[in-house]
């Protein structure tokens, strides 16, 4: 199964003009300016509707991990500076080898149907996302792939995860909303209903329930009364404040934007960084860098043209995209230089960011000696009469701000005569050419939390690995990787890792997405999470 | 008398504007000497002024030169769709209207369930079995104007029909596709041009409906109606990158509008 995950927030847009401090301190509250209210509704309008990707365990959609947050709980909770903190499990142990993970749970949970979540619960969801039949690549991927071994049932409240050697990310992988929990009667009941989703199937154990889905309009939640499972060190450790969360599909980033100002919503996400502008003061507004891989672009390095690693550093350093993300985000995000976004913890290259650089002669010079010399009457560079060019798919939409960039890039390789054909594709027509292999290059941003993301974008048969790049040392640095839970010893790892991609050019990293939420000051205690995205548990009105 | 000569100043204005439009389609860089695709990243989004009278856009390129290179595509579409409709509705229309009652009856019953829903939704349906693409716009934008022209060539050819110049020539044994051809379909003629005048206003707003909605030429093709799109999010803060296209469409259609209806107002002058 094959979807795209990262491609849809990056659809979003990003960035723009917001304070440095909201940018570090990746956590933040928003605050109401008037008197806290207990009860009251909260509308939040976002871009895209996740329909027909409603479950957990198999949709790779961003928007669907922010949506269905409310409703389901995970083991553990990742606070926004990395840290694991228990949550459903109270508390956990790893064995010596770090083959075997044994968690204490809670036994004082209930999901919203009625049912209690215990040991066999978990192990009937953790079952469910392994199962070949849920067509999962994201969700069971993050439990370990083919490392996972199994999860056994102690006793009603302990529970064990098995896996077949050392796999680190899997304690941060556990606080994701695609690791969070069904009842166990929906799995047994309405298996083939969950990518559907709605009332009655969507239900999980969380501070909401899902009570009103109308695909394409809004899907309406309301709050869970029994809630007191909150994840340690939560602001608010009981039922939700408000009553009810209303969220509204506004695909068209500028009707978000004026439904934000005109009072219509309280909340917006993937804010789009030009519209910060006509936002103003009167709003709070939090921008967090996205984790994981930059939005970038895959060179496929099976294909003839990009087969040569000369030419894919002549295509790399060929354009000028420090010009071209100013730009195209005025300042608001900032270029990439490396594989892995800055905030992706113990992992990211600094050193990097003085190495890259736009030098028109170089490339030139690189495409002349491999023999790419001749010119063709368009100026396009020639090899034994074959033009150089460069198919790229992109799935559609592609948004407005990742199309102008396309251009930028577009016609600063036409100056040193180098042609990109940019098809953009209706979704089945895209997958037709991804799956086939027939283009040289794709594009999209992978948000993740980990930087063992890399082993599904570089590593052989990964499920996004676009560039179909198979090199057995690449592989065994990403294997010794995701074994290592030392923090100085995975960074070195990952440093070796984009350090060889900077000189390989295999992925060109072009900017850092941001995810830009924006909300009224008429309400407050809304906290984001290490991705920047919503946290609804603890948000209130104000008078 | 003044309601005449505001009607003719009107008309002149119209004539006018088109033609100017018909030279953008035909030789642009007579208007520009810039290139609609180069991108300059310091010049990004700047307000129209010297240089850049309709300004500039999100890559620094220039908006006027995108216009005008746009009216080739814009109009291209806009005739070509309304001719290749013309020529079927004209083989279509006739040939029901000279086809023995049975057929004719068959083939109006169709083209009535046609005439039953909005052209513009026909044009989507056709884009939706050929795909998206600058041809099948085309195409699409011509078989949901197709049943108007099948209608008019047929009334046409009936009333031709009866006619004494076409009753003679069968009388003298002419070949009746011969008598289609020379005697029929020239005399349903005038009617038709008046239609499709009108008609490739019609048709140029849904092209670039459809290109709006990104099922036409991609970006960065400089069509009408995908500048359009392209500048719908940015109105708060560069209003000239989508108002220009907004206004050059406007404009040409309501000229093809002008200029048609004049055409008909002197056709119906003429047969009374």
């Amino acid at each position: 199964m094959f979807s795209r995950p990262g491609s849809f927030r990056i659809a979003g847009s990003l960035a723009l003009v917001v304070s440095a401090a909201l940018v570090l301190a990746g956590c933040s509250a928003s605050a109401g300016t008037g008197e806290k209210v207990e009860g009251g509704t909260i509308s939040f309008g976002v871009d895209v509707d996740p329909v027909g990707h409603l479950d957990v365990h198999s949709s790779q959609l961003d928007i669907n991990a922010i949506l269905q947050r409310p409703v389901f709980d995970s083991l553990v909770s990742q606070k926004a500076d990395g840290t694991i903190v228990p949550w459903l499990a109270k508390s956990w142990q790893v064995s010596d080898d770090q083959l075997q993970y044994t968690f204490t749970l809670r036994d004082d949970v209930t999901f919203s149907d009625g049912e209690k979540f215990d040991a066999a619960a978990v192990k009937a969801n953790f079952d469910h996302i392994v199962d070949p039949a849920t067509e999962s690549a994201q969700a069971s991927s993050l439990i370990g792939g083919a490392y996972y071994a199994g999860t056994e049932v102690i006793d009603p409240t302990t529970v064990r995860v098995s896996f077949s050697q050392p796999y680190a990310p899997f304690l941060a992988n556990a606080a994701s909303v695609q690791l969070g929990f069904y009842s166990p009667k929906v799995l047994a009941e309405h298996a083939s209903e969950l990518k559907a989703g709605g009332p009655g199937i969507s239900v999980g154990s969380g501070p909401f329930i899902l009570s009103k889905y109308t695909p394409g309009s809004e899907l309406v939640y309301t709050k869970n009364p029994n809630y007191n499972w909150a994840p340690e060190g939560a602001t608010n450790q009981g039922p939700a404040s408000i009553d009810e969360l209303d969220v509204k599909i506004l695909p068209e980033s500028s009707v978000r934007t004026s439904a934000l100002t005109s009072g219509q919503v309280d909340v917006i996400g993937d804010t789009a960084p030009s519209s910060l502008s006509q936002i103003g003061d009167g709003f709070t507004v939090t921008s967090t860098e996205s984790p994981g891989v930059p939005y970038s672009l895959y060179l496929n390095v099976t294909r003839p043209v990009f087969s040569d690693v000369a030419v894919r550093k002549a295509f790399a350093g060929g354009f000028d995209l420090d010009a071209a993300v100013k730009a195209v985000f005025n300042d608001s995000y900032q270029r990439a230089y490396s594989i892995l976004g800055p905030t992706t913890p113990d992992s990211y290259d600094a050193a990097l960011e003085k190495s890259a650089s736009f030098d028109v002669d170089a490339a030139n010079d690189a495409l002349d000696a491999a023999g790419w010399s001749e010119r063709d009457s368009d100026g396009y560079r020639t090899k034994n009469g074959e033009r150089l060019s460069a198919r790229w798919i992109s799935y559609t939409p592609v948004n407005e701000d990742n199309a102008n960039l396309a251009n930028l890039i577009q016609d600063g390789l036409k100056k040193i005569g180098f042609e990109v054909v940019h098809d953009q594709l209706e979704p089945g027509a895209y997958l037709d050419a991804y799956l086939a292999g027939d283009y040289d290059l794709t594009d999209w941003g992978f948000l993740s939390a980990d930087a063992d993301v890399l082993r599904s974008h570089l590593g052989t048969g990964g499920y996004q690995n676009a560039s179909h790049l198979s090199d057995p040392e690449i592989d065994a640095t990403l294997a010794s990787a995701v074994a290592t839970t030392d923090g100085s010893k995975r960074a070195e790892l990952y440093t070796k890792l984009q350090q060889w991609n900077a000189k390989n050019a295999v992925i060109v990293p072009l900017y850092v997405p941001e995810y830009i939420l924006a909300s009224s000051k008429k309400v407050g205690g809304i906290e984001v999470d290490i991705h920047g995205w919503p946290l609804f548990s603890g948000a209130y009105v104000t008078k | 008398m003044r309601g005449w000569a505001r009607g003719r100043l009107g008309l002149v204005a119209a004539v006018f504007l088109l033609l100017i439009v018909v030279a953008m389609a035909v030789a642009p860089w007579i208007f520009t000497p810039l290139d609609p695709l180069a991108t300059d990243t310091s010049q990004v989004l700047r307000p129209p002024g010297w240089g850049h009278p309709f300004g500039t856009d999100q890559t620094g390129r220039d908006v006027f030169t995108r216009v005008v290179y746009g009216a080739s595509y814009s109009l291209g579409v806009g005739v070509g769709a309304t001719a290749a409709a013309l020529v079927v509705g004209i083989v279509v229309g006739t040939l029901a209207g000279l086809a023995p009652r049975v057929i004719d009856g068959v083939a109006m019953r169709g083209v009535e369930i046609l005439l039953a829903f909005p052209e513009f939704l026909i044009a989507l349906f056709a884009i939706a079995v050929l795909g998206p693409g600058p041809v099948n716009v085309a195409t699409a934008v011509g078989v949901a104007a197709l049943p108007a022209y099948i209608r008019v060539a047929r009334a046409e050819t009936l009333v031709v029909r009866r006619a004494g110049y076409v009753e003679a020539a069968r009388g003298l044994g002419v070949h009746p596709l011969r008598v289609a051809v020379a005697h029929i379909v020239p005399n349903t003629l005038r009617p038709l041009g008046v239609i499709a005048t009108i008609g490739i206003g019609t048709t140029i707003v849904a092209a670039a409906g459809l290109s709006f909605l990104g099922l036409g030429p991609q970006d960065p093709t400089p069509e009408w109606g995908l500048l359009l799109s392209g500048g719908r999010n940015l109105l708060g803060q560069a209003w000239w990158v989508a108002f220009f296209p907004g206004v050059l469409i406007t404009l040409t259609v309501v000229s093809a509008t002008v200029v048609g209806r004049r055409l008909r107002r002197a056709g119906e002058g003429r047969r009374s």
